[in-house]
């Protein structure tokens, strides 16, 4: 097995590579280096990128094509961020990059963006463990603030919050042409923004403070001599500075070669969520994208799993999700269980898509979030939201998949699709139907939501699927459900579902 | 006391370092003479790069005060006295030499010894081999006068046209031997100069002209390049063009015959715009870097000494050079043990079907370089390679652009460095595939991938296979390709981020031992010594109490031996057969001594202005090994001169055992590094027993 591993990313400010290999199951860096190039800049400015500016990044990709070249790699990743999700011409800018390089580039999401960061903080921090007891992360990049919360050792929030560097240092600029006291009044518009969250935040009584990201890293290595650790006072001491707008600090600042604005608006906002946690210091660990993707296809060709807990982060958000739509928790999560009995029985038999198992789950956590504004065909309405939520590790073509499984939980829209949902090809298409036939079963099987069925076993034999069950009360509801979903699962996969007690 | 000795006048004093090595009367004869055309092809360069230098100052109006306490002018002055002081010992020495040389059966006819006899043999060979390649100039004063090509010889020649004097130049033309052989019965070999037989025969180039007189001359002009980077696309082109421009830099010296023409020396001094302290007038022949090139018949192989034989490193495995490597560190001191090891290197990284990149500097190559050769090869073996190429090395540009084209032609990805630097240091990284894992193998020098000079030039490389360094080395090249500017490296210092830093460190580590009671020391060996900064370190740690020995071979501005100042600081030279270049340092560290090798002299442009490396010696017998030969170096009272507070040199006195280390070293057989050790410290032991 290939042992070297790379991962391109192309951030807002800088192009980054790293190379890796696998040595006794240690990774072992061999490349890690990153060219400054302000692809976000433009986007921010006017919605595109230059042609200048993508040739220089093409001149760095092929650069770190040769690099890659001159290791043997084969396996990499190239992703692009926010500049590129964000950008009119990406597109072009991907096919372009495509044509001259010969490296494929995939503009990823954030909600994956963040997912594959945070495996980076799975990895990289030491006490990993300890910080999902309580930790508040915050990240602030070019376009957005992402703010995420690890409490009893699950993550029970990730929101996003328009606070993005690019925009805070326009303003700053603007707040200055007003008056000398422009960083406090910057500071007060970042409170305003925030302060909805902070009760939340404040109750946990957080012990931890992670603040992550490109820029989080430079406060850290131009003021704090790339310390990990930066003690609190002293953090403040320099926020205070720049509230100030200290002469030598911003000639400092701009001696290393660093944007003042950018670095004031950064340090406003990180200023602002440390006054929300129990914490004597802010750590700034040596996370990444680039390492989080390397973890990714190093699990991904070494079958591992680490962490379980990490790996069940996707689920617990969405748990939060559906409780904050005030789903009925006992139910969403029974459905849960029956719906993964019955996908592992198929699962001998037919092939699935390597995340359906993912989609499904969370397909029976979030489908009655749409109860929460309408009870009449509230199914629809479960479609309608999830299909314009940011979950997690979660693509958005990921999201809408979810959304149509739960609509199509209720036959009577089954019926209106047929065997075509416009605008999803043909193979998501299968997979809609065959995750959503599941549910169905999982969802008749739960009609009462009292959770009387248990699955015992379920098994492919002769062209029936027996879900052997175990049943506490009788089950009239349930049958007379799961009679309506038979036809449905019998389409889909050709064979017929049976339910059979174990007693008998 | 000024701080800091003047650096001309002290690069002045090293080149009478080089001289006074023509007085060693143990050595043959002619190697006593090359010492003279050192001599003079080093004073060539002294002119074209700081003599040229100086005049700009002074024709700029720059007339601040040096560290060293002088303006550019008093310099100047103090510049012509000694050179002239000097010269005039270069020729008394030569001409004594040269006399003893013709008693031992070799010698140089001037034309005014001419015998009818040579007259005959020499017309006879100016009119089949030199007559055709000459070109006469005459020269018409209302036009451009004619390029004078830099340290070439001309002659001059005064006609009478009508009733005027009219100036014709011929070039002696570099293509031809100047030594051409007569037969003579007053030795067993003698030689004509190719510019008196030219002289002699002058007329047969104007025929139907008078000549009145002729003399010979050669000008020295301004060969520093001055390469403005901002606007280069492709510093290539620019190098290129700039290398064009070089021969028509202002002169800065014009050497001429003693009996020169009064009329003749005006034009001469005119024309080039010189004054009259840029004239010198040579009484003997001129540009005596000729002297280099005389080469004894075997019946007189006693008169120059046998060419020294590198010895090769046994433990290489001739096959799987990277396998000794992995068994360990390997250090060359060259040039005691053969450059082949080095080329080996690269020739079998070429063809092992397991390397898939070769990255490297390449400062300064020979003409015929194998590693270049190998460089071509490897990229059409399908393996990747990386040639940093710098352009600028100084009067190697042409040579370098050549190389640079050539490899480019071959498919090999060349670069030419950082924006405004010049990248001196000596690196190669080759990224080998071992079973399913990547493995870095490093060379690192202290001299240039030259096999050339490697024989007679002293370095000290390693070969590593190091994780850490190898890790450096990656990020070295990133660096140097232009596409990272943050230099975190785990072992390797690198110029200008970081290594100026480091040796401060270093030092005031040293002081800090000092103050605190405990034995502090440096000892450090490089070529010069110029950098302010580090000089006043230096004081300061001398002033803590730090014990501060320094080999330097050339240049040192730091003044040692004043009381409140630099009591504790002895400074040494020495200048032998082979030119001192090894750049050592090593740092006691309170009896955990740390040992480096550097690219790099603690020289301002080494530290701020070029990218250079300071590695560590991690392997301790390697360490040892390399702190033995510099007590072997400071122990040697023979070629060594002590620098004196007052800016001159002495040899040493001392009750010593007389020790050269540079002929020790020639001896000295390797077969580990531990044996090699054990031989040293005998050899220290005997030599301090007196």
């Amino acid at each position: 097995m290939d042992s070297l591993f790379a991962a391109i990313d192309l951030g807002s400010n800088a192009v980054k590579l790293k190379i890796i290999q696998m040595n006794a199951a240690q990774m072992e860096t061999l490349e890690d280096l990153s060219v400054q190039i302000p692809l976000g800049d433009e986007v921010f400015l006017s919605n595109t990128i230059k042609l200048e500016t993508v040739k220089e990044a093409i001149e760095t990709l092929n650069y770190f094509k040769k690099i890659m070249e001159s290791y043997g790699v084969v396996n990499y990743k190239a992703v692009a961020t926010s500049a590129l999700r964000e950008a009119e011409n990406s597109k072009n800018i991907v096919e372009i990059i495509r044509m001259k390089t010969g490296l494929e580039v995939e503009v990823v999401e954030d909600t994956i963006e963040k997912y594959l960061t945070y495996k980076s903080i799975r990895d990289k921090v030491p006490n990993y463990k300890d910080v999902r007891k309580g930790a508040l992360i915050v990240e602030v990049n070019s376009g957005s603030c992402d703010i995420s919360i690890y409490y009893q050792n699950k993550l029970i929030k990730n929101d996003e919050i328009k606070l993005g560097i690019k925009g805070l240092k326009y303003m700053l600029m603007d707040f200055e042409n007003r008056t000398v006291n422009y960083p406090h009044v910057l500071k007060e518009f970042v409170e305003t923004r925030t302060s909805h969250i902070w009760p939340n935040i404040e109750a946990k009584k957080l012990n931890h403070f992670l603040a992550i990201g490109g820029d989080a890293k430079q406060i850290k290595d131009r003021l704090f001599n790339g310390k990990d650790h930066i003690p609190m006072k002293a953090f403040k001491k320099i926020c205070k500075d720049a509230l100030n707008n200290d002469f030598e600090l911003r000639q400092h600042v701009e001696r290393e070669g660093g944007n003042w604005y950018e670095f004031l608006a950064t340090l406003i906002v990180y200023d602002v969520f440390s006054d929300l946690v129990d914490s004597d210091d802010i750590w700034v660990p040596n996370v990444s994208l680039r390492d989080g993707i390397l973890a990714e296809q190093v699990e991904h060709a070494y079958g591992l799993t680490r962490y379980k807990s990490f790996n069940n982060d996707v689920y617990h958000l969405a748990y939060e999700i559906s409780k904050r739509y005030k789903s009925e928790e006992a139910h969403f999560k029974n459905m849960e269980v029956l719906a993964i009995s019955i996908f592992k029985a198929l699962k001998a038999d037919y092939v699935f898509h390597a995340r359906d198992e993912m989609l499904l789950r969370l397909a029976a956590i979030l489908h009655e979030i749409g109860k929460f504004t309408r009870m009449r065909d509230y199914l629809i309405t479960s479609y309608e939201k999830i299909s314009n939520l940011d979950i997690f590790g979660v693509k958005r073509e990921e999201s809408l998949l979810i959304a149509h499984i739960c609509r199509l939980i209720s036959s009577s829209e089954q019926k209106v699709y047929e065997s075509n949902i416009p605008g999803i090809t043909s193979e998501d298409q299968l997979r809609i139907f065959k995750l959503a036939s599941i549910l169905s079963i999982a969802d008749a099987l739960d009609k009462s939501k009292k959770q009387r069925i248990e699955i015992v076993d379920a098994e492919i034999t002769d062209s029936r699927l027996i879900i052997a069950i175990k049943r506490t009360d009788p089950c009239v509801l349930e049958e007379w459900s799961f009679e309506y979903t038979i036809d449905n699962f019998a389409n889909t996969f050709g064979i017929i579902p049976e339910l059979k007690d174990v007693d008998e | 006391m000024k701080p800091f000795f003047n650096r001309e006048l002290s690069w002045l004093e090293f080149n009478r370092r080089v001289l006074m090595e023509m007085e060693d009367d143990q050595s043959p004869l002619l190697e006593r003479l090359k010492f003279s055309a050192i001599f003079s092809s080093n004073l060539d360069e002294f002119f074209m790069v700081r003599v040229a230098a100086i005049k700009n100052q002074i024709s700029s109006g720059y007339d601040e005060v040096d560290p060293s306490g002088y303006t550019a002018i008093e310099k100047l002055t103090a510049i012509n006295e000694r050179v002239s002081e000097m010269v005039d010992k270069q020729y008394q020495m030569t001409t004594k030499l040269l006399k003893k040389l013709e008693k031992s059966g070799i010698r140089i006819v001037r034309k005014e010894a001419y015998t009818p006899d040579m007259l005959e043999q020499l017309v006879r060979r100016f009119t089949l081999d030199i007559f055709p390649v000459l070109t006469p100039m005459a020269v018409d004063f209302s036009r451009r006068f004619p390029l004078i090509a830099n340290k070439q010889l001309y002659i001059g020649v005064k006609m009478l046209i009508g009733l005027e004097p009219k100036l014709a130049l011929v070039q002696v033309p570099s293509v031809l031997d100047r030594l051409i052989k007569v037969v003579d019965d007053h030795a067993v070999v003698s030689y004509a100069l190719l510019e008196d037989v030219i002289e002699v025969f002058i007329d047969k180039l104007f025929i139907g002209h008078q000549v009145m007189s002729t003399c010979q001359f050669r000008a020295t002009r301004n060969g520093d390049l001055n390469i403005v980077e901002d606007e280069a696309e492709d510093l290539l082109m620019v190098i290129e063009e700039a290398v064009k421009l070089r021969k028509w830099g202002e002169t800065v010296r014009l050497e001429i015959s003693h009996a020169a023409d009064a009329w003749l020396l005006k034009v001469l001094k005119d024309a080039l715009m010189l004054e009259t302290h840029q004239v010198i007038h040579v009484n003997g022949i001129l540009d005596l870097t000729f002297l280099m090139r005389i080469k004894p018949p075997k019946t007189l192989s006693e008169l120059s000494r046998a060419p020294y034989k590198p010895k090769r490193f046994p433990q290489i495995d001739k096959k799987n050079i990277f396998k000794t490597i992995r068994e360990g560190d390997v250090l060359f001191h060259h040039p005691y043990e053969s450059f082949d090891g080095v080329v080996d290197f690269i020739k079998q990284a070429t063809k092992d079907p397991h390397v898939l990149a070769i990255k490297q500097t390449l400062y300064r190559v020979s003409g015929d370089s194998q590693i270049v050769k190998s460089l071509a090869e490897a990229t059409e073996k399908g393996k990747q390679v990386t040639v940093l190429v710098e352009l600028r090395a100084r009067f190697d540009e042409e040579n370098n652009i050549n190389w640079a084209k050539k490899l480019e032609q071959r498919g090999v990805h060349v670069i030419y460095g950082i924006y405004g630097l010049k990248t001196h240091s000596k690196i190669t990284l080759v990224v080998r595939r071992e079973k399913n894992k990547i493995k870095r193998y490093l060379h690192l020098s202290t001299g240039n991938y030259n096999d050339q000079t490697a024989k007679v030039y002293t370095d000290m490389g390693i070969l590593t296979c190091r994780e850490s360094f190898g890790a450096d080395a990656s990020t070295f090249f990133n660096m140097v390709s232009g596409f990272v500017t943050a230099v975190n490296t785990n072992v390797l210092s690198v110029a200008p981020f970081n290594l100026r830093q480091k040796f401060n460190d270093l030092i005031d580590r040293e002081i800090h031992h000092a103050k605190n009671g405990h034995e502090a020391r440096i000892e450090a060996k490089m070529n010069a010594l110029v950098d302010q900064e580090i000089i006043e370190k230096l004081y300061e740690a001398s002033r803590a109490g730090v014990k501060i020995n320094l080999v330097v071979r050339g240049i040192c501005t730091l003044v040692p031996g004043v009381a409140g100042q630099s009591e504790n600081i002895v400074v040494t030279s020495i200048v032998g057969e082979f030119l001192e270049h090894s750049r050592i340092f090593i740092f006691q560290n309170h009896r955990k001594p740390e040992v480096f090798l550097s690219s790099a002299d603690w020289m301002t442009r080494n530290l701020s202005r070029r990218v250079e490396l300071l590695f560590p010696i991690e392997d301790p017998e390697i360490a040892e090994r390399i702190q033995l030969t510099m007590q072997l170096y400071l122990a040697d009272h023979e070629k060594s001169w002590q620098l004196n507070p007052d800016g001159s040199y002495s040899r040493i006195k001392t009750d010593e055992k007389p020790l050269k280390a540079q002929e020790i070293l020639k001896t000295l057989e390797y077969t580990s590094n531990k044996d090699y050790n054990l031989k040293l410290q005998t050899i220290l032991k005997n030599s301090l027993k007196g």
